[in-house]
């Protein structure tokens, strides 16, 4: 007598009806043991497959493709980027306008006022402007020093 | 780290109030200062007076030295509340799923 653990019911890809086991004799019904054919997931005559994605046996299809997982950007990243450049932009103009109006004879109130907040303010502006694109050149160098 | 952002706000919007009256008591104390010269042809100005605008002048020269670097502190504090949230942002983000 055979080893039941090798058995033909056991084996890989068997399709018939489920052996009772030794010495029970109760013969299975035809109608308990038969199997319920299952419709296939796929067409049965599938077009050829692309060269991205293959269809295992089972009928389900894999692709490669994976969607692209959502990296989203840094607003704050961003508002250091888009701060800088107003920044270096505001500064420029407040410069030139200081270069174009400065006069050695003197200013009215209101004119005095406007050229020292020029004088003041632009190379303040310009300094900040350049901090700030590095500072977001230095955050993206971290980030993507963590994501590696 | 909040607590540090607040100060880092509180530094931006003090230091750039500061640099701005800084800038205006420049401004004001130069005039001030030009407003003895205005008619020297007319009114020679008095000893005093000449001192009081020297000093003026001298006021408003520090101020308007003093000013920038306040606003310098102001414009960094606002850079620095951005790189901190940025930096906060990343690492809070979760990982990207590992392909």
């Amino acid at each position: 007598m055979t080893d039941p653990r090798y058995d033909e019911q056991f084996r890989r890809g068997y399709d018939g009806p489920p052996v009772p086991p030794p010495g029970t004799g109760a013969p299975t019904s035809p109608a308990s043991s038969a199997r319920i054919p299952v419709a296939p997931l796929e067409d049965p005559a599938p077009s050829q497959p692309s060269a991205d994605e293959h269809a295992p046996a089972d009928g389900v299809v894999v692709t490669d493709q994976e969607p692209e997982p959502l990296r989203r950007r840094n607003p704050w990243s961003i508002a250091l980027l888009v701060g800088g450049l107003v920044m270096l932009v505001v500064g420029g103009w407040l410069l030139r306008d200081y270069a174009t109006t400065a006069t050695i004879n003197g200013y009215s109130e209101g004119e005095q006022l406007k050229v020292f907040l020029e004088q003041a303010l632009s190379p303040a502006i310009l300094t900040c402007g350049f901090i700030a694109v590095v500072a977001w050149l230095v955050v993206g160098a971290l980030a993507a020093r963590s994501r590696s | 780290m909040r607590w540090r952002v607040a100060v880092m706000i509180a530094m931006a919007v003090l230091l750039g109030a500061a640099a701005l009256l800084c800038i205006v008591q420049s401004s004001t104390l130069s005039s001030a200062g030009q407003r003895i010269y205005q008619d020297v042809a007319q009114n020679q100005p008095t000893i005093a007076q000449q001192e009081a605008a020297n000093q003026a002048f001298q006021a408003s020269s520090a101020l308007g030295v003093l000013s920038t670097p306040l606003a310098v502190g102001s414009l960094l504090a606002v850079v620095g509340v951005l790189v901190v949230l940025a930096i906060r942002w990343q690492r809070l983000r979760p990982p990207a799923p590992a392909r």
